[in-house]
């Protein structure tokens, strides 16, 4: 089977499939699932995949279709759907919530619609931008954007918040330049009148 | 302590540094000039072919490499000769 | 119009960042206007030398693709407010910026800016070709090894290629008391080897690991040797003529030592 609508490409950040625009959804169909029989056991947990999809545009019917291919491939979680003209494009099909199981490091960036949660540390230096809440179940040292679509009400929180920077829907704070010691307890950020706000949880 | 009364008192003939001088010359020669060791190898081969015509050379004893003076870049060869070849 | 220099050096970790942060802010300290560039996109720490890390909300590569103003991407250092960060982007990568747009970026802070300073990314790619297109003028650093000071010239051979002739060099991290015994190349050694001007020598000094873990360059401390000779190199790029700090000095601490005045 030699189509090649179906490319893939790693980056920093994970995997990225690259569906071609200019082929069938049928072809892209039956190689994307070939291509995964191939793979076998290649993924490991959790690796992060983005969908390229150019300038093809899925209806609904066939985003499940999509979707319900790659739900069945062990190891993969897919981040988000990219096409030419938007980056957000409708991952909420997948779900509200998305589960990341793994520590993020600097230069890493998980970007999803809804709400992310995540097992592991946010180190220094990566980023998570999240349509609605931030939930990290460890130490939270990176920059994160909760509401980054205006979601006034979103929320960041972390077993332990230690973050260089905090944004939610268009307000910023940073850390103080001299570090605080942070209590060891989890924490909580929200905004209220325009300050964001850290409280215990 | 002894180390530095070494350092003050015995100039040893040639100190790390030398070598390290000596060494990065001789690269940066064939960096310089983009000629690989492989190619000298080459040359070194047709050279002996053709003065083996003419003269009984000893083969193992050449020695070619770069060298630099100031601003040139020499080609230095030594080669052992035996003896005439009777033609 | 202000003045762009770029830091290079080939060879990874000779001291290139610690090097950008010191003169941009010795340059402040003089009262410039600078800007300091982060060009090492995909593994920026300029930001964290500088203890900016926290303060970054846009950087270089939002401002080529037009995500944000350029003075919306400019951080304003603590210590001194003529005193700006350009950062690198840290998800992306080299190539999300090209020469032309670098050159472009550079010519408008030269507006607004007395002195430009990047830190260019190891390496002969498209990093350091971004890092050198808008530049006027190049530092090259190296350390005393024979590898350093190889790439070393490696750089100076593409510097030229580019443009950029007379380049002038830093070298980093030098041990004079190793100088002495003869176990590390000696100024002299590299300079002919090299055949280009020397800036600048800046001692080994672990006080550069305390002040990067602070934050706070070095060059802002009275009490450091490599402060001082930071300090030193930074008012000769101003013009002003100041003797190398000699190895005499080095020589004297010596000889205390042995006679036990120490």
């Amino acid at each position: 089977m030699q189509n090649n609508g179906v490319v893939f490409k790693g980056d920093l950040e994970g995997l990225i499939i690259i569906l071609h625009d200019e082929f069938d959804f049928s072809v892209i169909k039956d190689e994307l699932k070939s291509k995964f029989i191939q793979a076998g056991d290649f993924f490991d947990d959790d690796m992060i995949v983005r969908i390229k999809l150019g300038r093809r545009h899925l209806s609904l019917k066939e985003k499940k279709e999509l979707i319900k291919i790659f739900k069945n491939q062990n190891g993969i979680s897919v981040i988000e759907f990219i096409n030419n003209d938007n980056r957000f494009v409708d991952s909420k099909e997948e779900g509200d919530t998305l589960l990341i199981k793994r520590t993020v490091r600097s230069g890493q960036t998980i970007r999803f619609e809804g709400n992310i949660v995540i097992r592991g540390d946010v180190n220094p230096g990566a980023e998570i931008v999240a349509g609605g809440d931030i939930v990290i179940m460890g130490y939270f040292r990176g920059i994160g954007h909760a509401g980054a679509k205006g979601d006034v009400d979103a929320t960041i929180s972390a077993f332990r918040l230690e973050p260089a920077q905090l944004r939610i829907a268009n307000c910023i704070t940073r850390a103080p330049d001299i570090p605080v010691n942070s209590p060891d307890t989890p924490e909580i950020a929200f905004l209220k009148e325009k300050h964001i706000i850290i409280d215990h949880l | 302590m002894l180390e530095v009364m070494k350092g003050i008192f015995s100039k040893e003939d040639s100190t790390s540094k030398d070598l390290a001088k000596e060494r990065l010359r001789l690269v940066l020669v064939h960096d310089r000039i983009g000629v690989s060791p492989e190619l000298i190898d080459d040359m070194k081969e047709e050279l002996i072919e053709v003065i083996s015509k003419y003269l009984d050379i000893d083969e193992d004893g050449l020695e070619m490499d770069l060298d630099r003076n100031d601003n040139s870049v020499a080609l230095i060869a030594n080669i052992p000769v035996k003896s005439l070849n009777n033609r | 119009m202000g003045k762009c220099i770029v830091i290079t050096s080939g060879k990874g970790g000779v001291g290139k960042t610690t090097t950008s942060a010191n003169l941009g802010t010795g340059l402040a300290k003089l009262g410039k206007r600078v800007v300091l560039i982060d060009a090492d996109i995909g593994l920026r720490n300029l930001d964290v030398v500088l203890g900016l890390e926290n303060r970054i909300v846009y950087d270089i590569v939002d401002v080529v693709e037009g995500n944000c103003r350029l003075e919306q991407a400019l951080i304003k250092d603590k210590r001194y407010s003529s005193l700006c960060l350009l950062p690198a982007a840290q998800t992306r990568d080299k190539t999300a910026v090209n020469p032309d747009q670098m050159k472009e970026l550079c010519e408008k802070l030269k507006k607004d800016f007395d002195y430009i300073v990047i830190d260019s990314p190891a390496g002969i790619e498209q990093g350091f070709k971004n890092a050198i297109a808008g530049a006027d003028r190049a530092l090259v650093v190296t350390t005393p090894e024979v590898s350093a000071v190889r790439d070393a010239d490696r750089i100076i051979g593409m510097l030229e290629a580019e443009g950029l002739y007379d380049p002038e060099l830093i070298i980093n991290r030098v041990r004079i008391d190793m100088m002495n015994r003869g176990d590390m190349m000696n100024i002299e050694d590299m300079i002919e080897i090299l055949a280009i001007k020397l800036l600048g020598v800046v001692p080994e000094d672990e006080k550069i690991v305390i002040s990067t873990n602070k934050g706070e360059p070095v060059v802002l401390s009275d009490s450091s040797q490599s402060g001082e000779a930071f300090w030193n190199i930074t008012r000769r790029l101003e013009g002003e003529e100041i003797p190398l700090i000699s190895l005499e000095e080095g020589m004297l601490d010596r000889f205390k030592r042995i006679v036990g005045l120490r």
